[in-house]
């Protein structure tokens, strides 16, 4: 059982993790308040956690959960997020923002918007392992997948964004394949 | 987080072929711009430290499902109640819940087993088949809330093994009472333990990427799926001494096993299965239609692949005539796949998952003589590829429970031991062997009595 008095020590070592996957779902807008809300869960939860050695995992699934609630207007209000959301139905997966902001390069829209259309299982475990920071186990908790399942589908989406960021690099280098070995 | 650290853990993931790296180092290195543009953490730490000042004591509000849903049964245990006063939301007892829940979950799985047995007896007497062996699954759900006991104890920890990197990393391991082979892929090195001292005795180059290990016909084998190839080993001279070239590089892992006069290695990529013959060193053989190959394993005189076509499972071949034998349904009718095999004499296991549900894995047990299942046991979020089974004991790996053991006399999970990091689990030498990939080391764990 954890210790309540090191919370605060030990939870902060993860705020960082938190706060990524929280932008991650909800935005860059939103992401400190809905990790917030799910810091303030963890801390509810504290005393009930039984593997300090799974800390940053625990955090994350609870991220993940507050900010699919969060993206359904669970708190009460809705989101500001600057995308729309996807025709996922009652699953609501987030889609990555493609609010780049000036100093980013404009290759990232096409990189976002080829990520924003894969379908929404893909989607979700490309931004959760890269923009998120989680690994495959993480992830797979969250999905209830096996990690080797998360692997192969993490695979799969990127043979995806291969292929069609490879159309997208023919029609505007006039030639194809620009970022395959 | 530095460009290189997200290169490292996050590019190379799980044997990326090669016309992914690009791909991959561009989403990685958007993240990185991405990431930058984030807020720092500090009101975010001085929340989490104003949280941890407050009292334990504070208002009491019902429960929502939806707080519920914050929970994962797999993760807490029963607790005394705590409330935060500004942000008040109390959980209700996790004890009752779970029972309840547990309680549902087995009248659920009796009555799907009852209903998918009768259906197939319904069926063969309506259409005039012979009688469908009558598989007695025994559904086990795993009480979380209770500790299990201890299932062994760490005889000894042998470093420098290597780490790997990536998310997804796999060791080769294979071991009898004479050595205990670990194969790092990554460093394309092959490791030869000496189980009476624990330690590294031979360092042998071998191929590149991370890959299965096997013994038999005198040799020890190794995949090396980067280069497409398996090297053989002497292990009297711990030398390579051939180099078997196989359909051509794969981007996941090869799987091997040796029976009498053949070694057998998947192809994933292919969907196929290739037979090597230890005279020549050369596939001889390739076994089409393992839709999805991702083990293989020899035992009860038959060679044994999980695959996910349309026998939604495992293959049994003979290993005489390459001709398949016998295609076994794991499904359940539930949407099962088999993703790893152990074939004993008197047992057949395999670690079965739902595509896209794998919070649902188990283990099943089958009989080889009568290719029947015998017993399923809920070993849920476990990685399928961690596992190892002797007569003695059954082990699997998972990132939450660690390494689960279960007693073959009563199908039954019979204890655990707290393990990060898995990597690869194998028996031999009277013990389990267990690599863990984040400090590159090899733990030898004594089953308890």
């Amino acid at each position: 059982m954890a210790n309540p008095e090191q919370f605060a020590a030990l939870a902060t070592q993860h705020t960082r993790a938190v706060l990524r996957v929280a932008a991650t779902l909800v935005g860059q807008a939103d992401a400190e308040d809905a990790a917030q809300e799910a810091l303030t869960r963890a801390w509810q939860a504290w005393v009930s956690l039984r593997d300090e050695a799974a800390l940053r995992a625990w955090l994350l699934k609870i991220t993940v959960n507050v900010c699919n609630q969060w993206r359904r207007g669970g708190f009460g209000r809705r989101e500001r997020l600057t995308v729309p959301l996807p025709e996922d139905g009652d699953v609501a997966y987030a889609l990555l923002d493609t609010d780049l902001g000036t100093s980013d390069h404009t290759g990232s829209l096409d990189l976002r918007n080829a990520i924003n259309a894969l379908d929404a299982e893909l989607r979700l475990i490309v931004m959760l392992r890269y923009y998120g920071g989680m690994d495959a186990s993480e992830i797979g908790a969250v999905l209830g997948a096996p990690s080797a399942t998360v692997r192969t589908r993490l695979r799969r989406a990127l043979t995806l964004l291969r292929e069609r960021l490879g159309v997208v690099d023919e029609l505007s280098t006039g030639k194809r394949g620009q970022y395959v070995s | 987080m530095s460009h290189d650290h997200l290169s490292d853990s996050l590019g190379q993931v799980d044997l990326l072929p090669a016309e992914l790296e690009a791909i991959d180092e561009r989403v990685a290195t958007d993240a990185l711009l991405w990431e930058r543009r984030l807020p720092a953490t500090d009101r975010l730490d001085a929340f989490i430290r104003s949280l941890s000042q407050e009292t334990a004591a504070g208002p009491i509000v019902e429960a929502t499902d939806d707080a519920l849903d914050q929970l994962d049964d797999d993760t807490y245990t029963e607790s005394p109640q705590r409330s935060v006063p500004h942000r008040p939301l109390q959980m209700q007892p996790r004890e009752r819940v779970s029972a309840l829940s547990a309680f549902l979950a087995g009248v659920a799985a009796v009555a799907i087993v009852a209903l998918f047995a009768t259906l197939l007896l319904s069926r063969s007497g309506e259409q005039g088949f012979p009688p469908v062996p009558t598989a007695t699954p025994t559904a086990t759900l795993t009480p979380t809330a209770t500790p299990l006991p201890t299932a062994g104890t760490i005889a000894a920890t042998i470093s420098g093994i290597g780490p790997l990197r990536g998310s997804f990393p796999y060791y080769g391991i294979a071991a009898d009472d004479t050595a205990v082979w670990v194969h790092n892929g990554d460093d394309g090195t092959l490791l030869r333990i000496d189980p009476r001292t624990n330690r590294i005795v031979a360092t042998i180059p071998v191929g590149r990427g991370q890959g299965g290990v096997a013994i038999g016909q005198g040799a020890v084998w190794v995949a090396n799926p980067k280069d497409g190839t398996v090297s053989r080993v002497n292990p009297q001279t711990n030398t390579v001494v051939a180099t078997v070239a196989l359909a051509g590089k794969s981007a996941t892992n090869v799987s091997l096993a040796a029976s009498p006069g053949a070694v057998w290695a998947t192809d994933n990529d292919n969907d196929a299965l290739a037979r090597i013959d230890p005279k020549t060193n050369k596939v001889i053989a390739t076994i089409p239609n393992q839709i999805g190959a991702s083990d293989v394993a020899y035992g009860a005189s038959s060679t044994w692949s999980c695959d996910r076509g349309d026998s939604k499972g495992l293959t049994r071949l003979n290993p005489q005539t390459n001709q398949v034998e016998t295609q076994i349904d794991v499904s359940m009718n539930l949407g099962f796949t088999c993703a790893a095999v152990v074939a004993l004499t008197q047992a057949v296991w395999t670690v079965d998952l739902i595509l896209g549900d794998g919070s649902t894995v188990h283990l099943e047990r089958l009989d080889p003589a009568t290719n029947t299942t015998i017993a399923t046991i809920s070993v849920p979020d476990t990685d399928a590829y961690h596992f190892a089974a002797d007569e003695e004991g059954v082990w699997v790996w998972g990132p939450d429970e660690g390494l689960l053991r279960i007693d073959p006399q009563t199908n039954q999970i019979v204890g655990s031991v707290p393990m990060q990091g898995g990597a690869g689990v194998a028996l031999g030498a009277g013990s389990v062997w267990f690599a863990n990939a984040t400090d590159g080391s090899l733990l030898r764990i004594t089953p308890a009595p």
